[in-house]
């Protein structure tokens, strides 16, 4: 049984479930062989509610949500819902204008919104609890690719990243070996090759990143760490990676000028 | 007389012309089986090399190259004198010429635009005022199929005269709304309500950053433009949805959208000239 909006759910036919994360919400409804799925996405990515009724919610689907009806394979006696990271990178921008010094170390602190996916017998569906808006991040509007804004932005201090239950947190740590001060402007963060971890105390966690900026090359390198975050060794691993990390996957281009 | 007809059918097939006919039927099969398997071997190399219309190009090529070669080959064989034939050839060839200069000339383009690459099969594309998806680049022409259904046929030699517009190149667009608002808003109060409605649309991209400017003091209004960027994918779309948008943004935040007007003064220091309607009927 879950302690936590995500994990497994008892959902009987005849039962329904309801789900109130941040400003998304999720409305569950078994039938005999087919679960109701009604979904909504937030439209604040940093609301804090978190509101569980299962069973025993409405057996009506709530206004303004999208439903859906799948077949269910077997007859399982529980809905099983899965946080996941985002399909596609999100790109953020620094708080303030940061700039690393020639030889220096900085570290920031980005979180993501997360998905739910849903398990009923069989993998269903998944839904963005928050979509967050698109972006373009490339060196030209000819090329590049499609990826989300994150709304908040990397921040220096962890005790100022707002922590909710549907956010994943990941630290990134930069190394500038290269002569010249790097300015930050935009981190592209490869969230489909991060794997999501949750603490003890239920927060959600990616790996570690590192960004070396070496005078070697033009673009900085990003390096994911392995295992839990440094500091959260206690973490554990709920979701693997979307897609396996590859040698393309792994090179953040860092733009100084953008769209020139 | 059945008999003669016979005999003489049998003094005519001698084992050397079984010999020379046989060898040139197995020289024409030989010559279609050709045809038919080397283009499919080369199609895979041809792919790689420049897409489907490359291959599919080079296939004809190919194919008809084959044919024509083993052709010859059956004809000497069977004892035909080419030298005559080329000869007839040459003549036919230089009369065709001139009767076909549109089709060379378009076959020519054809070559060109296949080799040059402005546009693939599958994008959509704009030529002159005729905007569709391509669904084929031949050799005089160029296919394409219209939003309405429509089939329309370019000829190859239009299309390298002509300016194209390839509409789905990129992977993202710009979509332009112009908008007049009335001279007495406020212009930086309602360019920061648009550009919060837009940053809003999680469809509009955040970077490259949606713009509005400031375009010109218009007869009935100050005329704004509105500049945002979205995937070619949700182009259309958002397109149909960003003026209506706009205006319950406008609407709710009591900006005037002015309609087309005129207004009259007989003077600087003049009141407004009086009209009376006067009913005639």
């Amino acid at each position: 049984m879950a302690q936590h909006w995500w994990g497994t759910h008892e959902l009987e036919p005849g039962q329904t479930g309801r789900w109130q994360i941040g400003s998304g919400s999720l409305w569950l409804q078994r039938g005999h062989d087919e679960l109701k799925v009604a979904a909504l996405q937030g439209t604040d990515g940093l609301a804090e509610t978190l509101d569980i009724q299962c069973p025993g919610a409405s057996p009506s689907p709530p206004e303004d949500h999208a439903l859906a009806r799948y077949v269910v394979l077997g007859s399982p006696k529980d809905v099983r819902l899965d946080p996941k990271l985002s399909d596609r990178a999100v790109v953020a921008r620094p708080e303030f204008p940061f700039l690393v010094p020639s030889g220096a170390t900085g570290r920031v602190f980005l979180s993501t919104p997360i998905w739910v996916g849903i398990h009923c017998g069989a993998w269903l569906c998944e839904h963005p609890l928050f979509r967050p808006s698109d972006t373009w991040f490339g060196p030209s509007t000819m090329s590049g690719s499609l990826c989300y804004a994150s709304r908040s932005n990397l921040r220096r201090e962890l005790s100022s990243v707002p922590v909710r239950p549907h956010r994943a947190i990941t630290a990134v740590t930069i190394r500038n070996s290269h002569p010249e001060p790097l300015e930050l402007l935009r981190l592209r963060l490869p969230v489909p090759n991060l794997s999501l971890f949750v603490d003890s105390a239920g927060s959600f966690w990616t790996e570690d990143l590192v960004l070396e900026h070496t005078a070697e090359r033009d673009v900085a390198r990003v390096g994911i760490g392995q295992g839990p975050p440094a500091g959260r060794i206690d973490a554990r691993l709920v979701t693997g990676p979307r897609q396996p990390q590859g040698p393309e996957n792994a090179v953040v281009r860092v733009f100084n000028s953008f769209f020139s | 007389m059945g008999e003669d007809l016979w005999m003489s059918l049998l003094e005519l097939l001698t084992p050397e012309r079984l010999g020379t006919g046989a060898r040139a039927l197995a020289t024409g099969v030989a010559g279609l089986i050709l045809s038919r398997l080397l283009p499919r071997m080369l199609e895979r190399t041809a792919l790689k090399a420049g897409g489907r219309d490359v291959a599919v190009l080079i296939k004809r090529i190919v194919r008809y190259a084959v044919l024509a070669l083993f052709t010859a080959m059956v004809l000497t064989e069977l004892g035909f004198d080419l030298s005559v034939l080329l000869g007839a050839a040459g003549v036919l060839t230089v009369a065709l010429g001139f009767a076909s200069q549109t089709s060379a000339s378009n076959v020519i383009s054809g070559l060109f635009l296949i080799f040059e690459r402005p546009f693939a099969t599958g994008d959509w594309i704009r030529i002159g005022t005729t905007s569709g998806e391509v669904i084929g680049i031949d050799l005089l022409s160029v296919k394409l199929r219209t939003a309405e259904n429509l089939f329309v046929r370019v000829p190859n030699e239009a299309v390298m005269k002509a300016e194209i517009t390839n509409i789905s190149r990129f992977p993202i667009r710009r979509l332009d709304l112009p908008i007049s608002i009335a001279y007495r808003e406020d212009v930086a109060r309602v360019r920061d309500l648009l550009l919060a409605m837009v940053d809003a649309h999680p469809l509009v991209l955040d970077e490259p950053r949606p713009l509005c400017r400031f375009v010109g003091f218009g007869a009935s209004g100050v005329d704004l433009m509105l500049a945002i960027w979205t995937t070619r994918e949700q182009f259309l779309g958002l397109k149909d949805e960003l003026g209506g948008l706009v205006k319950q943004c406008l609407d709710g935040a009591g900006v005037e959208i002015p309609f087309p007007h005129v207004t009259v003064y007989a003077g600087s220091e003049s009141d407004p000239m009086r009209i009376k309607l006067i009913d005639q009927g």
